[in-house]
């Protein structure tokens, strides 16, 4: 198993908390960050090897905060693999529509996951894992 | 032998009187009386016979041949031999003018001359009277003959005309008359030239042949009779003249003349007469006359009809087929029907009403048949007749559909159009609302009349109205030129010939620059086309365009009643529109209702999510640390209980199992949402959409223990029905109520049955399944949000499944309910159908 530094953006402390503490345990290298900003200054120190990335994020913008930390992460590293974590399908569809991939393209992009909220612990581990090179 | 005779001798010189007694009583006369003034005659001529008087012309106190007349005077039938000194001054003519029978001079007088005298006098006398006894008795005859008796001279004088003649005209005596030129005075100057010629014919001809002739008579008042002449010529005193015979035949001729008028008077009514009339020989059924309007209703020359039996005319057979129905008609006398016969104009058919008569005439009968058009009136009661039927459908509780597609039938029947359809306002626009007989591909292209510019936007006028193409688009803006032939006062555009008016408009511009026209009816192949507003009496709120591949369907008659239809039909779908747009706003209403909850519900899942996120991952991680082997013994409470260990694990589990829950129940408001995000309407065909669903659902986990035939269609409609509805919505109430009827059956042997059925324009979906059963006391609590039947926590249903249907139903103007006992519950869903023509739209 192969230990990976992870950035959990989540703006829900307590999701945030239980999730860095599982994959913690897990091995991995955990940071995380509960605004767009937080994730931003955090890429900049250092880029990791998979993005947690919750789509609303609260800013002034919501629905937009996730991908911009998206954008800004795949502008720096395009490899970076990222999986989304998001409470309605809806802000998928819109992600696919802005960025124009396929509605049967159930990946957004390289390396890029879409999962729903909310995601057995179990499952999330399975992620990460199969994202492991 | 000589008469015997009685002689009076009147004279005053003695010796004379003795000398003439001497001469006369030798020669043998009976009785001679002598006297010697005319005073004495009287007393003798009074009281004996004589015959003949000698009479002096010199009495003493008067003389010469005033004697004769004084004598003449007392005596007018006794004959006068004059005896006289001397005959001077034409004194003899004098005499014999006065009547004196003869003239002798004294000293010529012998006894035999006196006496030959005596007695010629009075043979002439005896003749003369006899004579004159004749002519009064012949102009008796004549007179009482009753004709008018004319006889003219060489010159045209009268010579003779009789009592009769001169009534007739108006004269008192013949006398007036005699002697006067009969042409000058009897004849009308315009006729004179024409009767003098008859005339000279008359005297000139070498025989006495009647020639007759006719003329008026000038009568002395100067008024005209008519008489009829029968002419002849006579010798007369030495010359030939004319003798006539006239009949007084003013009356007659009067008579004739009004008869004459009268018939003409007649026979004029007879040709102008607005109904068809024939004249039969009622023995043969001969045609004997037809009148003008007749040739003009059924063609075929005067000439082509006469002679002929009345059946052996084309389109008269028609209407008296064949001779049985001529006996018929013979015999009743009397015959009255209507019928259809080809008019000779158009060749279209014509609608007669056949009366008929027989009449006799002079001992001989005739029948009469009168043929009137009542075309018109038919149309009219026809009309009558459409009309009354559609303010019948108008007023009948159909939805709009239902009516206008009645309504496009019953015109298009009515009329014999080929195609016909109507437009309604919706929105901006006014696309067909509804078309029998139109290619579907032709309403795709001509279905809006908005111009768009290149963006495909709505380009406006200056009153910042769209403009609307087309000719559809002129008749609804009310944008016609009422001078122009092909549009109607009422503001209908029509034409028999699409071609004709084309090519006659070609390259000028039509009336306002506005318009566009697609031409697309003339490329179609369509010739008769008509649009008519459709019209509330203010608002033109559509149009009905009736298209015929055949030209000259339409009249201007035709497109008048068109015009009274569509203010009948555009009032009425005026009405009951805003009846369908409170139902409309309605349904939005709890549309409205339902998005707003759906949004609320998707909020609130999303609000959930996170939450649920971090509760359902503690348990989780509690549940795999409490399983996990300790890896620091030092933790007390894993050696110290394990039993404690253990129930840390049912705690976590059952925390896991209750979020899991919680995050069923958020999929199912997130799905319920998630349809609430399109409000696009879909015609559903139901039974393929229904087929779809049940196929999709038993590739799913939940429904694989069903077979084909444990879950399927049953289709009982008779033809195809459609609804509409948003498609995810219709899966949703589906799929949710097959659900239910899942979740109902714990047996071994499922089966869920889906039926469709049509019943009065309502398409009825029942899902039955051989399921537990509902209690009997929950009535319409099932469809209440979270109410659910089931006793296994881990049940698919989260209770909102059956009120998710319920808001669906009644959303969509449907209606559900449900009937069930043990082994068998059924739902049952109704929604209104589309009509099969419209599902082409």
């Amino acid at each position: 198993m192969k230990k990976m530094k992870i950035l959990i953006v989540e703006n829900d402390v307590i999701v945030n908390r239980i999730w860095s503490s599982w994959l913690s345990r897990k091995q991995h290298q955990i940071r995380c960050a509960i605004s767009a900003a937080e994730a931003i200054s955090l890429i900049d120190e250092e880029m990791p090897d998979l993005l947690l990335l919750d789509l609303r994020l609260n800013g002034p913008s919501p629905k937009a905060s996730g991908l911009r930390v998206f954008d800004y992460a795949r502008r720096k590293n395009p490899d970076v693999p990222v999986i989304f974590i998001t409470g309605l399908e809806y802000d998928v569809e819109l992600y696919r529509k802005a960025k124009g991939f396929s509605d049967h393209d159930n990946s957004v992009g390289k390396y890029t996951t879409m999962v729903k909220k909310p995601i057995s612990i179990d499952k999330l581990t399975d992620m990460v894992q199969s994202l492991e090179i | 032998m000589p008469r015997k005779i009685d002689v009076l001798i009147v004279d005053d010189e003695e010796q004379i009187r003795s000398l003439f007694y001497t001469m006369l009583e030798h020669a043998g006369v009976r009785d001679i009386y002598v006297c010697e003034s005319l005073g004495e005659s009287v007393g003798i001529v009074a009281s004996h016979n004589v015959d003949v008087v000698v009479l002096d012309l010199f009495l003493g106190e008067i003389g010469g041949v005033d004697t004769v007349s004084a004598f003449k005077e007392l005596f007018p039938d006794l004959p006068v031999v004059v005896v006289t000194g001397y005959d001077q001054d034409g004194l003899s003519y004098k005499c014999f003018e006065s009547g004196a029978s003869d003239f002798l001079i004294k000293p010529e007088v012998s006894q035999m001359l006196l006496y030959k005298s005596c007695v010629y006098a009075v043979e002439r006398d005896i003749i003369q009277k006899h004579s004159q006894m004749e002519s009064e008795r012949a102009n008796t005859y004549l007179d009482i003959a009753g004709v008018m008796m004319l006889v003219l001279d060489k010159n045209g004088d009268i010579v003779l005309i009789n009592k009769k003649g001169c009534d007739i005209l108006g004269y008192d005596s013949a006398d007036e008359l005699v002697g006067k030129n009969w042409f000058d005075t009897c004849i009308r100057p315009e006729d004179r030239d024409r009767i003098e010629q008859v005339f000279l014919t008359v005297v000139g001809a070498s025989n006495t042949k009647v020639v007759q002739c006719e003329n008026a008579v000038v009568r002395k008042d100067g008024s005209t009779r008519f008489v009829s002449w029968r002419n002849s010529n006579t010798p007369y005193r030495g010359e030939i003249v004319s003798l006539s015979s006239g009949e007084d035949i003013t009356k007659q001729k009067v008579m004739m003349d009004a008869l004459k008028a009268s018939e003409h008077r007649y026979r004029r009514l007879f040709e102008s007469a607005q109904d068809g009339i024939i004249i039969l020989d009622f023995d043969t059924g001969q045609i004997l006359d037809v009148n003008k309007y007749l040739l003009d209703l059924l063609g075929y020359t005067h000439k082509e009809y006469l002679g002929k039996k009345v059946w052996e005319i084309g389109p008269l057979s028609e209407v008296i087929s064949n001779k049985n129905v001529f006996l018929e008609l013979k015999q009743k006398g009397y015959v009255r029907y209507e019928s259809r016969v080809a008019s000779s104009g158009s060749g279209e058919p014509v609608n007669v009403e056949f009366i008929s008569n027989s009449y006799r005439v002079n001992g001989q009968t005739f029948i009469q048949c009168n043929i009137r058009n009542i075309t018109a009136r038919v149309v009219l009661e026809e009309r009558q007749r459409l009309i009354i039927r559609i303010l019948k459908l108008l007023n009948a509780p159909y939805s709009v559909q239902t009516t206008i597609s009645d309504l496009l039938e019953m015109i298009q029947e009515f009329t014999g159009i080929e195609a016909i359809a109507l437009r309604l306002q919706e929105g901006e626009d006014y696309p067909y609302f509804m078309y029998k007989g139109f290619d579907q591909s032709f309403i795709f292209l001509e279905n809006f009349l908005c111009r768009t510019d290149n963006q495909g936007c709505n380009v406006f006028d200056e009153h910042g109205k769209p403009i609307l193409d087309c000719m559809c688009g002129c008749v609804i803006r009310g944008n016609v030129d009422k001078s122009l032939p092909f549009f109607t006062p009422n503001g209908s555009f029509w034409t028999n010939s699409t071609t004709e008016l084309l090519e006659a408009n070609a390259g000028q511009p039509l009336s306002s620059s506005q318009m566009k026209t697609r031409n697309r009816c003339n490329t179609e192949g369509y010739e008769s086309v008509a649009i008519i507003p459709l019209s509330t009496g203010s608002d033109i709120i559509g149009s009905i365009q009736l298209n015929d591949s055949r030209k000259g369907v339409f009249t201007l008659g035709l497109i008048g009643f068109m015009e009274e239809l569509a203010l009948t039909i555009g009032v009425a779908v005026a009405r009951a529109w805003q009846e369908d747009r409170i139902k409309i706003l309605e349904v939005a209403k709890t549309k409205d209702l339902l998005q707003s909850s759906r949004q609320l519900n998707s909020g609130i899942a999303h609000e959930l999510r996170t939450p649920l996120q971090a509760i359902f991952n503690s348990f989780e991680i509690m549940k795999a640390v409490s399983q996990e082997e300790c890896p620091n013994q030092l933790c007390t409470r894993c050696t110290s209980s394990c039993s404690f260990r253990e129930e840390m694990v049912q705690m976590a589990e059952g925390g896991i199992d209750r979020s899991s829950y919680s995050i069923q129940v958020l999929d199912s408001l997130s799905e319920y949402s998630k349809a609430a995000s399109s409000e696009e309407l879909h015609l559903i065909n139901l039974f393929t959409e229904l087929n779809t669903i049940i196929k999709t659902l038993r590739y799913t986990d939940y429904f694989k223990c069903f077979s084909a035939e444990a879950f399927r269609l049953v289709d009982r409609t008779s033809r195809e029905c459609s609804i509409m509805m948003n498609r995810v919505d219709f899966s949703q109430l589906i799929i949710n109520l097959c659900r239910n009827a899942r979740e109902a059956i714990d047996h071994d042997h499922p089966c869920i049955q889906i039926v469709l059925d049509l019943v009065d324009n309502e398409s009825v979906i029942t899902i039955q399944d051989n399921g537990k059963g509902i209690k009997s006391d929950l009535g319409d609590t099932i469809f209440e949000p979270y109410f659910s039947t089931k006793e296994n926590p881990d049940s698919h249903n989260q209770g909102l499944g059956l009120s998710i249907v319920k808001n669906i139903v009644l959303a969509y103007g449907g209606n559900i309910t449900y009937n069930s006992r043990s082994g068998c519950t059924e739902f049952i869903l109704k929604f209104s159908c589309i009509q099969e023509q419209t599902q082409e739209e």
